[in-house]
This record gives structure tokens, C-alpha cells and sequence, in this order.
């Protein structure tokens, strides 16, 4: 089955080589069999998100299914403008991530020029969100906009469960599965939300592929159609992705 | 291929509602091709350590062909125990497992240093005990020449480096379980120090991570564990088999080196 996993870095992570560098994210996706992957700049999340913006254009190819995100950093709206205006028309980025201080969660105020300005682009913004207060910031920003598409990496962490609440009463968040292993996870998931909202990710380098693939394998209560749409469908209708799948 | 898991836990949780019981990790047990779970239970961790490990007898008795029992203690409350703490070790479990995060306590603790002395003393007793186990680990005899196996909870940075200072001279294996990619540097480098410190897998996210703790400390010094029945088993399993170690590798992964470690073999 195709896959597209829509959470991976680009970055050099201190215990893993296999993102490292455009050829090695090829072999990681040869290894595990991804046919996809939206890559964030792990430079622009953690430290300089202008250079991880220009750096991870520089990587990226449609034809080889390498995707990404434009890193838009709260704590620098106009610049964040001006990056979006650079980079979010490209056919190769999937949206936009947004970050603010490290390990905190997004200020829906402080945030709010930039989630305003992607509706000129028609594409998501993704948000890391590892607790339930990030999932609670989610929460604001999905309320407050909308007409824009949000998708939240990283499932809540631990607080998956927050994390499903808020994709039930907004029907524009989306969920990324990886984060905790909780067996019951993606089975409470797609019978409170429907697997259609789920899309299949990694946290590559950081996560493995086949944890999670594991834990979709683990559910038995998804059809095949389901595990397709996880493992793809859903990745490119909510990137606009047109790609003919085997 | 017999596997073991080490790291399973039955039995409610205060923020988690998977089907946990004894019976639903059994049931998962058989469905992912595990011959046997060292296992506890929750009551141990939460509530009260005694109280625990009498749930996790019974449990075990009840699922004897499938479920090991791993005895608990909580330093917090180690006062005056080395009578107990013999007791625990020498009736009824071959493996002690210690959560200092989740009872809140630091690993360079006082009471936790007197447990391990005491431990480090029962070794020898130990030679008069034999357990009835199935299959993998027939024939278990405890520690001839050693003391009592532990796992212990490492959650934090510093952790591990603190655990290596304690059970530095500890005479039998001690598994660090919830290693995650951002403590396993510390973990290995404390694995170079100290031989009898092990590593379990259930944390462990890198997509060549295995293949780099093995070129490490070699393949022998890591153990599966899941987490299971609450987290996914077969995502465990996965990473293992998926990852870049041999077909004999894994093999020792998951499961013989656990059998090692209980047979006293390492």
C-alpha cells in the first residue's frame, strides 16, 4: 500500500543519520517504503526559520514524492508574511507549519496575521502538538478560523484523547498520528472522528515508520479503504496533491 | 522464535483506558506471537506496592503458561524492610521493576541506595528457590552467583548517569527501561561503564536506533519490552523486526536475551 508520511524533519537529529542530508531522506524512504514525505526544516523549527525555509526549497522535488512545509514563526509575523508570499504558491509546500517559542503553545493572538494570510493560499497550516495545551491552542486557532484547514502533528502526545475532542467539535483539524503508542489510540480515534481525518506520519527521524505503522496495523476496526486513507488518500486531498496512485 | 516481552503492565491506570486487564494482555500476547510476558501490576505502581504484588500473583497464577511475575517496591516506603524485601525476592518474584517518575522520586536517593544493598546481599539465598515456568524459561534458577534482576524507569536526563553511580557494583543485570531518543546517548555511555546495565526497547523511536546501540554495546545488552497490553505490542515488535539487526539479532532481542537475564545466564 502507498504511503505518504506527512511528518517528517529535515535535520540533523544526534542519533540518527537518516534525514540528514536529500539523499539519505531518499534512502529513508526507500527503506520504509514511503512513497511521500512533507519535510519540515529542522533548522527553521528549532533556531532560523528564513535559511530552513530557502535550505529545504533547495531539496525539494515533486516527482520524487519530497514535499514540505514553509516554516512560519510567530515571533516574526512580517517575516513569516514575506515567507509565505516566497513559498506558499509552490506546488512542492503542502502548507505551512507554525512555530512559536520553543516547547510552548501557539498564541492564537500572536499567530493570528499569519493563519489569516494562508487563507489567500488555500493550504493547511500544520501545528506540533505533543499536550493538551498545544492541542488547546489548536483548539483556539480551529475556532477562530474557520475556513482554514489545520492539522495537528503529533496527536496530543499522551493527550490523544484531547486531541480527538478537538478534531470532533472542529471539522477543520486533522490528525497526524504519531506521538504516544496507546493501543486504543487510532481505534477511538476513527470511531469518534472517522478514519478520514486521520493522516499517517512519523516524526521522522525522531519516530520510526513501522511504530506506527505497527499501530495502524493494530486496529482492527479499519477497512481497507480506512488504512488506505490514512496511509494516503487523506495526505493528498489535504494537500491538493495530484498523484497517480497505484 | 520464542519472544518475551518485559515490559508489560495489567490492571487500570489513573489516565489511561485501554483494556489492560490480565486477560486482555494475554489475549495480546497470543495475538502478536509472544510466547511469555514478564508482567505487574498496576495496583504496585499507583496504589501500593504490596498490595501490587498480590494482584500480580494472582494474575499469574491464573495465566501461568503466558505471564512471569515481576515483584515492585516503593523506596518512599522502604523503612525497616529487608525482611519483607527477602521475602518478596525469595517467595514469589524473580525480577524487581522500580518507577521513580511516576511515584515521584529521584533515582540518587537514599532509600533507593539501601533497597539496592539490600538486593546485592539476597543473591546468595536465592540458590534455594526454584520456580515452575513454562517453556522459555524452564529451568530458571536464580542468580547462583548473583542477586536479583532490576528494571528501573529512566525518564529523565541524568537519570541514567545517576542509576550507573548506584548499582555500579550490583551484582546482576539491571534493565533501564523508557529510554527515549533523548536520553539514550547518557544510557549508552553508562552501558560503557558498567556491563550489568541493560537496555529496553519500548521507548526507542530513531529509525536506526537499534542498529547503533548494538554497534554500541553489542546486541546481547538489548531487550524487548512493549509497554503493552496499554500501548501497541505490535508496534514494539515491529520496530524491532523492521529495524537493521540480523535474523539472529532480533532473536536475542526478543527473547534471548530476556532468557538469559533470567536464567541468570548473563
Amino acid at each position: 500500500m502507498p504511503v505518504f508520511d506527512c511528518h517528517t524533519y529535515m535535520t540533523v537529529a544526534s542519533f540518527s543519520a537518516a534525514m540528514r542530508t536529500r539523499d539519505q531522506v531518499l534512502a529513508t524512504m526507500d527503506r520504509f517504503e514511503l512513497d511521500g514525505v512533507a519535510l519540515i526544516s529542522g533548522l527553521g523549527t528549532t533556531c532560523d526559520f528564513s535559511n530552513g525555509n530557502r535550505l529545504l526549497r533547495e531539496v525539494l522535488d515533486e516527482e520524487q514524492g519530497l514535499m514540505g512545509y514553509v516554516t512560519l514563526n510567530t515571533a516574526y509575523v512580517e517575516e513569516s508574511l514575506q515567507e509565505q508570499r516566497m513559498y506558499m504558491s509552490k506546488r512542492e509546500f503542502v502548507g505551512g507549519i507554525l512555530i512559536g517559542e520553543t516547547g510552548k503553545p501557539i498564541n492564537p493572538k500572536t499567530a493570528s496575521d499569519i493563519v489569516n494570510a494562508q487563507r489567500r493560499y488555500g493550504k493547511p497550516i500544520a501545528v506540533i502538538a505533543t499536550n493538551s495545551e498545544q492541542v488547546h491552542s489548536v483548539r483556539m486557532l480551529a475556532e477562530e478560523f474557520t475556513q482554514i484547514k489545520f492539522l495537528m502533528l503529533g496527536m496530543g502526545g499522551d493527550d490523544w484523547r484531547a486531541a480527538v475532542d478537538t478534531a470532533k467539535k472542529n471539522l477543520n483539524v486533522h490528525l497526524e498520528i504519531s506521538g504516544s503508542l496507546d493501543a486504543d489510540k487510532v481505534t477511538f480515534a476513527a470511531n469518534s472522528i472517522s478514519a478520514r481525518r486521520l493522516l499517517f506520519g512519523s516524526g521522522l527521524p525522531n519516530g520510526d515508520p513501522s511504530l506506527y505503522q505497527g499501530l495502524v496495523e493494530d486496529c482492527e476496526i479499519l477497512t481497507t479503504t480506512d488504512r488506505k486513507r490514512i496511509a494516503i488518500d487523506n495526505a493528498l486531498a489535504l494537500f491538493q496533491i495530484h498523484a497517480e496512485v497505484d | 522464535m520464542d519472544i518475551i516481552d518485559i515490559n508489560t503492565i495489567f490492571g487500570a491506570f489513573p489516565n489511561q483506558r485501554a483494556e489492560s486487564t490480565a486477560e486482555a494482555l494475554v489475549d495480546t500476547l497470543s495475538k502478536n506471537e509472544v510466547s511469555q510476558a514478564l508482567t505487574l501490576s498496576s495496583w504496585g505502581i499507583h496504589y501500593n506496592d504490596m498490595s501490587g504484588n498480590q494482584e500480580t500473583l494472582r494474575a499469574c497464577s491464573q495465566f501461568k503458561t503466558h505471564l512471569i511475575p515481576v515483584g515492585t517496591i516503593n523506596p518512599m516506603q522502604f523503612w525497616d524492610g529487608d525482611e519483607m524485601l527477602k521475602q518478596i525476592v525469595q517467595t514469589s518474584f524473580g525480577v524487581i521493576r522500580l518507577f521513580p517518575e511516576k511515584q515521584g522520586w529521584p533515582i540518587d536517593y537514599a532509600p533507593f541506595s539501601r533497597l539496592v544493598d539490600v538486593l546485592s546481599e539476597l543473591g546468595k539465598p536465592l540458590l534455594e528457590r526454584e520456580l515452575t515456568l513454562p517453556r522459555a524459561t524452564r529451568g530458571w534458577r536464580l542468580w547462583k552467583d548473583s542477586g536479583v534482576p532490576l528494571m528501573i524507569e529512566i525518564t529523565r536526563p541524568g537519570d541514567a548517569t545517576q542509576l550507573q553511580r548506584i548499582v555500579a557494583d550490583y551484582p546482576a543485570p539491571v534493565v533501564m527501561v523508557g529510554v527515549t531518543t533523548s536520553t539514550v546517548v547518557e544510557a549508552l555511555t553508562v552501558m560503557r561503564m558498567s556491563e550489568q546495565l541493560l537496555i529496553e526497547t519500548h521507548k526507542l523511536a530513531a529509525p536506526d536506533g537499534l542498529g547503533r546501540i548494538r554497534d554500541a554495546v553489542g546486541a546481547d545488552r538489548i531487550v524487548f519490552g512493549s509497554g503493552g497490553p496499554g500501548l501497541s505490542v505490535r508496534a514494539s515488535l515491529d520496530y524491532v523486526r523492521k529495524s537493521s539487526l540480523t535474523d539472529a539479532e532480533q532473536a536475542a532481542v526478543l527473547g534471548g536475551n530476556a532468557s538469559s537475564i533470567l536464567q541468570g545466564g548473563r
